[in-house]
């Protein structure tokens, strides 16, 4: 379990950002996530650059169309 | 680099549907592949997409560029037989058994502290690039093929099939535990590709 206040580490909100692409974070998690990426320049641009990366996927993958 | 075709209607691919579906087999049959396991199937598969696609060019219409309308259908077909079959050995469990201590694939990327080290982070984005958003579609299946083939099937019924996690867990006799961290691995090293292709064109 982690604690909601105990501030996440670079390496973790990586995992954060991928677990968010399969299922809902949690409340706490979302927190911690939010609250790293607002003191964490590298982290918004990793966050950034997995945004494009899954928007891309979803048009390789024909996930962003409705067949 | 795979060629891509992205053929509209009225530009020279459409004057020949029959081609057109065609050039689009290869990346089809890679996906079925993956995740029926067999050639054959994989054909097949792919057979009747294409054959269901010239039947039904009209509904097309162009509202899709052909290879992800053709990818679609082709995603319904493979769900079918997937569900059809019930439970598959999906992975190699000798592989897996290292994948709860495989932590240390990424160590390169951060400090001991868990920050990104700055001697290996990079900070391209695809925004930044003069690429056509086609070529960035071409590196992001590119860096797909580069992942290992157990690891590439479990992330396409999780990004292409949509299966829910526990759906795949059940079907391929996984943990959560094992699933999630195949998935952050992959996703993990298609950024790293990805960013990587990007910083080279900006």
């Amino acid at each position: 379990m982690t604690e909601p206040t105990v501030p996440l580490t670079c390496r973790a909100t990586t995992w954060l950002v991928s677990s968010a692409r399969d299922q809902p974070l949690t409340q706490g998690e979302a927190r911690q996530l939010a609250a790293h990426l607002a003191l964490c320049p590298a982290c918004r641009i990793a966050s950034t650059q997995f945004k494009q990366l899954f928007a891309q996927l979803d048009a390789v993958l024909a996930r962003d169309t409705a067949t | 680099m795979p060629s891509r075709s992205h053929a509209v209607p009225g530009s020279p691919a459409e004057a020949d549907p029959g081609q057109a579906l065609a050039a689009e087999r290869p990346f089809l049959i890679r996906l079925a592949r993956l995740q029926l396991g067999s050639q054959a199937d994989a054909e097949d598969a792919v057979q009747e997409t294409l054959i269901g696609a010239l039947r039904g060019r009209q509904d097309f219409a162009g509202r899709s560029s052909l290879r992800s309308w053709l990818t679609g259908i082709l995603r319904h077909k493979i769900v079918d037989l997937l569900r059809g079959r019930r439970l598959q050995v999906c992975v190699d469990v000798d592989d897996l058994a290292g994948v709860a201590d495989s932590g240390n694939e990424f160590d390169a990327l951060f400090t001991l502290e868990g920050a990104w080290h700055p001697d290996t982070f990079v900070d391209s984005m695809c925004g930044a690039t003069a690429l056509a958003q086609r070529q960035l579609l071409d590196i992001v299946e590119l860096c797909m093929r580069r992942l290992p083939e157990d690891t590439a099937r479990l992330f396409l019924m999780r990004e292409y099939l949509g299966m829910e996690l526990k759906e795949i867990e059940e079907h391929c006799m996984l943990t959560n535990a094992n699933l999630r961290v195949v998935l952050y691995r992959a996703r993990m090293r298609l950024r790293e590709c990805a960013v990587r292709s990007w910083g080279e064109h900006e």
